[in-house]
């Protein structure tokens, strides 16, 4: 049976205070052989002027490449199918590209534009080709469903999750050896092919999720929230309603305009029209995650709260400095994160119980909160 | 599966939204106390500012970098930085390097109170074991909490150090971080003590850039620089990720357009 399908991408609040357009693109498609959700986010900085045409591009080359996807798989093997396929892109992606630029040259105000924000050396690496493809660059997460089998591909920020019928949500991505801070792997770097990964297995998903980093900048990664969201697409796409794209749309418009990022937004998927999820589980290693990172963060607010508690007890009536001004900021201050350390662990006691006790160890791969080590 | 009869909203049960009895998506608010997780998917700015408070501090330069730094709070507040959270590290040194802010406080968190100048002389080692302390993720950059820009790191004294033995292993130790070493660092040397070439070698070897060493006389000078330096070195330092990899020509033109009299490098004669 194939796979119903949903995608849709959401202009973020800061792009439209500055007048961008919307860079990111998103499409999804099926057949009765093989179903496909993809998104691709441009870059967006000045030194990416012609990313959103970078991202269609991926999306378009993605769209050629895959037709003849399971007879490959089941001609040369999952991996080796896979390896290719990304490959095929990032060629494809670059002669595209590159045919859109001599067609398109670069035009006065965009040249102006990027001058301001490139070294002289840079500059001429742009005007004499050698840097041509940097204007465009561009993410990639897809995933793919036929029969028996499920892959994806990712490259850059941005996540694909997985659903299976008990409602359990996995990221089964490995994780990037490049993103880091505000920096992504992209179609545009010297050897896309050395951050471009996969993963694959067999069965028959209940939903295949992918999105863009808008939304992980609005909900944290591999969390109950995001979880919730996406089950929540999830039956979106399930449900006869004429509604469900404008569902859809009001979901991310409403997700970009609570974001303090600003950022763009996609998502695109598949769901399973046989399985039908009614209760959100995450794996146990992604609730400790959650939970972790909320303990981290009450840390945060307690360690806030002792700081300016002492300032406070500094600057009372009877202590030399003492100036009703401040007081009444700190004590603003303290009652707010008051405020929140208790709606926090409000937030952490359904998870601190599904957890149960606390593992530290890892589960084979490499633990997804942990970033690359600067020092 | 649902129909067109049923709530579409049902499956949406989240800590994320709490009003479970709403009609519509769009009418329900999230829970007030979730803004806070929402909050830190923004990437963490920490800027962190240290001061010397030996002695000779006392007097007006210290109370030209209380001025600044209130300033310089305010004006960071009234900024809307979608890109970034800023978060304030402040450090005093003297005798020993003592971080006012145990750790760094979210700017809307952080009410500002004046320093106060020690009798002690300036030990640059222990200011610079107290940062190698904190620029890692068991101290200030906790991946828990986030994802961080570079730090920006302003350094404010007036002395010659009198551990010229120490400092320098210190500082070797300091080099050999990770996040020392992505950091923006400036510093600036205030008052005549300061203009000595032993000074300036050890504060370009502190910032890894010569141009990010300024010399500030007494007075409004050192006001105006350390304001200078924190505000814009903040704009172009989240700016610089947006305009994306190795822009160097803007980080290296903070003090491109600047009036040299007013913010003199302490290596002119270069």
């Amino acid at each position: 049976m194939q796979y119903l399908d949903f995608h849709m991408s959401r202009i973020g609040a800061s792009h439209e205070r500055y007048g961008l357009p919307c860079q990111d693109v998103s499409d999804a498609w099926g057949n009765d052989v093989l179903s496909v959700a993809v998104v691709a986010d441009g870059h967006g900085s000045r030194r990416h002027f012609r990313s959103g045409e970078g991202a269609r591009l991926a999306c378009e080359v993605l769209r050629n490449q895959v037709t003849e996807l399971p007879e490959c798989a089941e001609a040369a093997g999952m991996e080796e199918m896979l390896c290719r396929l990304k490959q095929s892109l990032c060629t494809q992606w670059r002669d595209a590209v590159r045919e859109h630029a001599v067609r398109n040259p670069w035009t006065e105000a965009e040249l102006a534009s990027v001058q301001q924000v490139l070294t002289e050396a840079q500059f001429q690496r742009l005007m004499d080709g050698t840097d041509d493809l940097i204007p465009y660059g561009s993410t990639l997460c897809a995933v793919f469903a036929w029969e028996n089998m499920w892959a994806a591909i990712q490259l850059g920020d941005g996540g694909m999750a997985m659903v299976d019928s008990e409602g359990l949500y996995t990221w089964p991505m490995p994780e990037s050896l490049v993103n880091e801070g505000n920096r992504t792997a992209s179609l545009c770097m010297a050897d896309p092919m050395a951050d471009f990964r996969h993963c694959f297995g067999t069965g028959r998903p209940a939903g295949l999720f992918v999105y863009t980093d808008g939304i992980e900048k609005t909900l944290p990664p591999q969390s109950p929230e995001l979880a919730s969201l996406l089950n929540w697409m999830l039956k979106n796409t399930h449900t006869a309603s004429p509604a469900r794209e404008q569902n859809l749309t009001r979901t991310l418009d409403m997700l970009t305009s609570r974001s303090l990022s600003g950022d763009d937004v996609s998502a695109a998927g598949l769901a399973d029209p046989a399985q039908e999820v009614h209760d959100v589980q995450i794996s146990p290693e992604a609730q400790q995650r959650a939970f972790v990172r909320l303990g981290a963060r009450l840390e945060e607010i307690e360690a806030t709260l002792e700081y300016n508690r002492q300032k406070l007890e500094a600057s009372r009536p009877d202590h030399e400095g003492y100036d009703t001004g401040t007081v009444r900021q700190l004590e603003t201050i303290v009652t707010r994160k008051e405020q929140e350390k208790k709606q926090l662990l409000e937030l952490m006691e359904p998870i601190r119980e599904a957890c149960g006790s606390v593992q530290t160890g890892r589960s084979g791969a490499e633990d997804p909160e942990t970033r690359k080590v600067m020092e | 599966m649902p129909t067109e009869n049923d709530s579409i909203w049902e499956g949406f049960e989240s800590v994320f939204f709490r009003d479970a009895g709403a009609e519509s998506l769009s009418e329900t608010e999230p829970s007030a106390g979730v803004r806070s997780t929402i909050a830190d998917q923004r990437q963490i700015l920490p800027i962190l500012f240290l001061i010397d408070v030996s002695g000779s501090m006392r007097g007006q330069r210290i109370a030209q970098v209380n001025y600044a730094l209130e300033n310089i709070f305010k004006e960071l507040r009234r900024r809307d930085d979608m890109q970034s959270v800023i978060k304030i590290g402040i450090m005093e040194f003297a005798d020993e390097g003592r971080w006012v802010t145990p750790q760094p406080v979210l700017l809307d968190d952080f009410v500002f109170t004046q320093i106060e100048a020690r009798q002690w002389g300036t030990l640059y080692s222990k200011a610079f074991d107290a940062l190698n302390d904190k620029l890692r993720r068991e101290g200030f950059m906790d991946p828990k909490l986030g994802e961080y820009f570079a730090p920006l790191i302003l350094l404010v004294t007036d002395g010659e150090p009198m551990d010229e033995n120490e400092y320098p292993a210190a500082l070797a130790r300091l080099q050999s971080n990770g996040w020392f070493r992505k950091s923006i660092k400036y510093a600036i040397a205030a008052g005549d003590e300061a203009k000595n070439p032993e000074v300036g070698r050890i504060l370009s070897e502190f910032t890894g850039v010569r141009e990010n060493v300024r010399f500030a006389d007494e007075g409004e000078a050192l006001c105006n620089l350390i304001e200078f330096i924190a505000i814009r070195a903040s704009e172009v330092q989240t700016s610089l990720l947006s305009a994306g990899p190795q822009t160097t020509k803007a980080q290296e033109s903070i003090f491109a357009d600047t009036d040299s009299s007013l913010f003199s490098s302490m290596f002119e004669t270069d």
